[in-house]
């Protein structure tokens, strides 16, 4: 076994579980001898931790690494570019305002089409699916192979917090929660159309059903 | 107001309003069944929504993935909003 070989051998890491879901950047997007730095310092971390009686150096180097990680996978992943951000001030205080989530996290009711997860010429899916906010949570599914599901699956609230919204709204925290709330799965390799067809057709529904504002969370 | 992990691509996309996590990809609200954990991130959220005044504004949270007491941050919030 060749260098290259050996450390892609120790540092792949499953894509699907989420607490490798940053750190595999080390071992996919790195050169050697930052892979060859990265364990040298993971070894030196973790005798110091175990004679600090403490992980917390450890886990500092970690995402330390995680960080840099990222950092590289976004400076070569493609993303439209927009001329501006639009910018619609809040004009209503949040006690007052009607809120809807809006997620990536490629949730859908029983009986509705599941996602094209991956597609025959890895397009994605740009559609989007309803979920009422009443929906018997083990009627949600979730269809998305670019994330760790088994989260949202124990607990969907940690990626659609739809049980936290109602009870901010039964607190009297936000004015309302919408009846209606929306998902797309985030892996759309055409967002063009994601942005001259099924992005507008939302917003017209969530300006039409009276939404002050969209709480958005991706994946 | 979005919540995302990824903060490269909101650096590059340029939402009107971003609240930046570290944590795992898949994971913007935090681990399952943590609701103390998942209010914290929110009540952080609709913060950078009140207060930001200009489109772009990514406001960094600071919380490590598993190593925070959010039942603790919580109490010590309610302490505080409750002293005021």
């Amino acid at each position: 076994m060749d260098t290259k070989e050996l450390l892609q051998d120790i540092l792949k890491a499953p894509s699907s579980a989420a607490a490798f879901s940053r750190i595999r950047y080390v071992g996919a997007l790195m050169e050697e001898e930052q892979q060859v730095t990265f364990l040298k310092e993971l070894f030196k971390a973790a005798v110091e931790a175990r004679e600090a009686g403490s992980p917390e150096g450890l886990y500092d180097l970690l995402e330390e690494w995680e960080a840099s990680g990222q950092a590289k996978a976004g400076g070569r992943s493609r993303v439209l570019r927009l001329d501006a951000t639009p910018w619609t001030p809040l004009t209503v205080p949040i006690s007052k305002a009607k809120f809807a989530l809006v997620t990536t996290g490629g949730f859908y009711v029983e009986g509705q089409e599941p996602y094209e997860t991956d597609g025959p010429e890895r397009q994605g899916d740009w559609s989007y699916r309803v979920i009422p906010r009443d929906t018997p949570r083990d009627r949600i599914n979730v269809a998305h192979i670019h994330y760790d599901i088994s989260g949202p699956q124990q607990d969907i609230n940690c990626v659609f917090p739809v049980d936290r919204f109602a009870e901010l709204e039964k607190e009297g925290v936000i004015g309302q929660l919408a009846d209606t709330n929306y998902s797309f799965m985030g892996f759309i390799q055409r967002p063009d159309l994601l942005m001259s067809e099924t992005a507008p057709e939302v917003a017209r529904r969530l300006k039409e059903d009276g939404v002050d504002v969209v709480f958005l969370t991706s994946t | 107001m979005l919540v995302m992990m990824y903060k490269e691509m909101a650096e590059r996309t340029t939402p009107p309003r971003v609240a930046h996590v570290r944590f795992p990809f898949g994971r913007p609200m935090g681990e399952p069944d943590n609701p103390d954990q998942h209010h914290v991130i929110i009540e952080d959220a609709l913060r950078v929504l009140e207060t930001a005044t200009e489109p772009g504004t990514i406001v960094p949270l600071p919380y490590r993935w598993r190593r925070e007491d959010y039942a603790r941050i919580r109490q010590d919030r309610s302490v505080r909003s409750a002293s005021n």
